[in-house]
């Protein structure tokens, strides 16, 4: 068959890496539009659309400027008073020009007094750094924030 | 000086008394380097991945929180949560990094009446 061998392979990985994300979609990809489609080179399928996306109840505290990549700072946090008798399910940190974009899922507990979560995250570029949350009833909630690095985390100058 | 296990030492910080029905602070902090495959060493050779994978802490059984860590968690993960609980009890933590070493640390409160 005349296939040019030179595009092939790539357009296949790329439709295997599609097949893989969709496959394994993970909860919070319709809340991250744009990693979704550098992922998928294309716009969010239509089943991962039909989640309900709201805007506001989660509030993602990160520096807009990051001196450092290697460390920086997040807080994430859910408005108690919006929840509305939900809880949440899930909080997820995404950073989408970092190599490796997930930098946590967290599932949480019944021990926990407030939907709330303090840590550091590393980052590799200066990105939209996006905080996600998922509520019992499959809401998703998305707030992100634009960082301003000075220091890139995944090289150290040596 | 031999090398300490990846993931060995770690601190988790509660206080060791609270009232009952009270919201107080956990810490948890891992010595792990989170090695992310992507630097090199003096010689240009590839230091080996090794981050944490997963991530979970309990408190008497139930679940506090249960986490993916990932390439993009900083070196010597630290996560702070705030909690409540109604009886005296142990929590628990969990993980396991790629090359399978596994670490635990537990620590205990005593809830006294409000």
């Amino acid at each position: 068959m005349a296939i040019s061998t030179q595009t092939r392979p790539d357009r296949l990985k790329r439709r295997r890496l599609a097949i893989q994300v969709l496959a394994a979609a993970p909860w919070w990809l319709p809340a991250v539009d744009a990693f979704a489609q550098q992922v998928l080179q294309k716009p969010l399928d239509e089943r991962l659309r039909a989640v309900k996306i709201e805007r506001g109840g989660l509030s993602l505290d990160i520096p807009t400027l990051a001196e450092t990549g290697t460390s920086v700072p997040v807080v994430l946090f859910v408005d108690p008073a919006r929840l509305s008798g939900r809880t949440v399910a899930r909080l997820g940190i995404i950073a989408p020009q970092n190599p490796r974009p997930v930098a946590l899922e967290i599932e949480l507990g019944s021990v926990l007094a407030q939907p709330r979560l303090t840590t550091a995250i590393r980052l590799g570029a200066t990105q939209s750094v996006i905080g996600v949350a998922q509520l019992s009833d499959g809401t998703l909630w998305q707030h992100s924030i634009e960082v301003l690095l000075t220091g890139s985390a995944c090289f150290d100058g040596t | 000086m031999s090398e300490p296990i990846p993931g060995r030492n770690a601190r988790l910080i509660v206080p060791p008394l609270v009232r009952a029905g009270e919201e107080f602070q956990v810490r948890l902090l891992i010595q792990h380097p989170m090695e992310t495959g992507f630097r090199r060493d003096v010689d240009g050779n590839v230091l080996e991945a090794n981050l944490l994978e997963s991530l979970s802490l309990d408190f008497e059984g139930q679940s506090v929180f249960n986490a993916l860590t990932m390439n993009a968690l900083t070196a010597n993960p630290f996560l702070t949560f705030v909690v409540t609980i109604k009886q005296s009890g142990k929590f628990n933590a969990r993980w396991r990094d790629m090359k399978g070493n596994v670490g635990s640390i537990s620590a205990s409160v005593r809830v006294v009446a409000a």
